[in-house]
């Protein structure tokens, strides 16, 4: 499944999630598969809760880590698209973009 | 009439039975009020219950799971801790293999306490597990142990008390079971008993697990046959790897989609994580290398 740099991803329903150190561990209850994200992959998974664009969270990590900015925007895109792949996340419904204000 | 029950501790639990439970120590002398009870019952009646599935042997209504066996028992396991048994056979010694196994297990799910399919030996204050599939060796690596002078905890399944700060496994004082081959190689024909079940070439061996006495998780180790591992590897797995392991390594992993203690065990996992070493450990499957075997897992606990 595609991600756009418009995008908005939230994070889907049916998993559980804890920090172990300095990872995230996951598990998604549909499929019963575990996940962990350490690094930046962590740092995007806590972007997502915040409700970001994927081209502002794309900036985060070119600040962040002083990366090339094609190499941060291909690497976000493909670990978003990942995430979407796993249903761990969902893109933003319009209506709640409208009626969240 | 009232029927004599016998007292038996295993997993943590005070268990009164009516029928033997091989391989458990009986002893009048236990104490406490019995938090799970076997008692014999007449044939159930009501609609054919082997109309199941293939391959599907229980099935779960409200608080009650039943565990069919074909020619053997019908076992109607309640929250309460009150089990039914339904026998389908005169011969209540095969009844009995399935009350400290599989029954056992479902009883402990039923009341939400983490369970794996392990063995398991005491190494200073802690436990040190040994998981895997069936036949990956770990009564043996637990019987080889023993014979280093270390003391088993558990076999077959390791009842976990994950509700405090660090994990801890229940020892129950069985006996080991350990198929003919690895009794002959590890020369320990002298301490094997009676057969596991009628016809079968695994026997229960006696061990120097005493019962009721628990212990730190300090380690775990995940047995996996390699054909091509010509040395043993020791492979320490990732946060998520040991969850994985944790989930696929619990006695009877369906009953846990079943009653969807999902949480349970992912929150058991993550203590687990926290408080022991988790390892993958490949080798081939041949005896002559099990003291190749035991020296690397004795360098990592």
């Amino acid at each position: 499944m595609s991600v756009s740099l418009e995008d908005v991803l939230v994070k889907a329903s049916g998993h559980i999630e804890t920090d172990v150190g300095q990872e995230t561990l996951l598990l998604s209850v549909k499929s019963g598969r575990y996940f962990s994200f350490d690094g930046t992959a962590r740092d995007i998974w806590v972007s997502i809760d915040r409700e970001m664009s994927v081209r502002d969270i794309v900036e985060e990590q070119i600040q962040k880590y002083d990366v090339d900015p094609s190499v941060a925007r291909d690497d976000t895109l493909a670990f978003l698209g990942d995430l979407l792949d796993h249903q761990l996340v969902a893109h933003r419904q319009v209506d709640s973009l409208s009626n969240g204000g | 009439m009232d029927i004599k029950l016998k007292r038996y501790t295993s997993a943590g639990l005070v268990i009164e039975s009516a029928f033997d439970l091989p391989g458990l120590d009986c002893a009048e002398s236990i104490e406490g009020a019995a938090q799970l009870q076997y008692i014999g019952a007449e044939h159930m009646p009501g609609p054919n219950h082997h109309h199941l599935s293939p391959g599907v042997n229980w099935s779960s209504e409200g608080e009650t799971l039943k565990f069919f066996v074909p020619d053997v028992a019908v076992f109607e396991v309640s929250t309460s801790g009150i089990v039914r048994v339904f026998p389908e056979t005169k011969d209540l010694s095969d009844i009995g293999v399935f009350l400290v196994g599989s029954v056992l297990g479902i009883a402990l799910h039923l009341r939400r306490i983490v369970t794996i399919h392990a063995s398991a030996v005491k190494v200073g204050d802690g436990a040190v597990m040994f998981c895997g599939e069936s036949g990956a060796g770990k009564s043996t690596m637990a019987a080889a142990f023993q014979m280093r002078g270390f003391e088993v905890l558990c076999d077959d399944l390791c009842a976990l008390d994950v509700s405090r700060d660090t994990a801890a496994l229940y020892s129950d004082g069985r006996k080991l079971k350990l198929w003919g081959d690895a009794l002959e190689r590890l020369g320990l024909e002298n301490l094997a008993e009676k057969p596991v079940q009628r016809g079968v070439d695994k026997y229960f061996v006696s061990s120097n697990s005493k019962r009721s006495s628990s212990a730190p998780i300090r380690a775990i180790f995940e047995l996996k046959k390699s054909g091509e591992a010509t040395t043993p590897k020791l492979v320490p797995v990732s946060a998520a790897e040991a969850a994985a392991l944790i989930h696929r390594n619990a006695y009877r992993p369906s009953i846990i989609e079943q009653l969807d203690d999902h949480k349970l065990y992912f929150e058991a996992a993550v203590r687990l994580v926290h408080c022991s070493s988790i390892y993958r450990l490949e080798r081939a499957h041949d005896f002559d290398q099990i003291e190749n075997v035991m020296e690397e897992i004795q360098r990592a606990w």
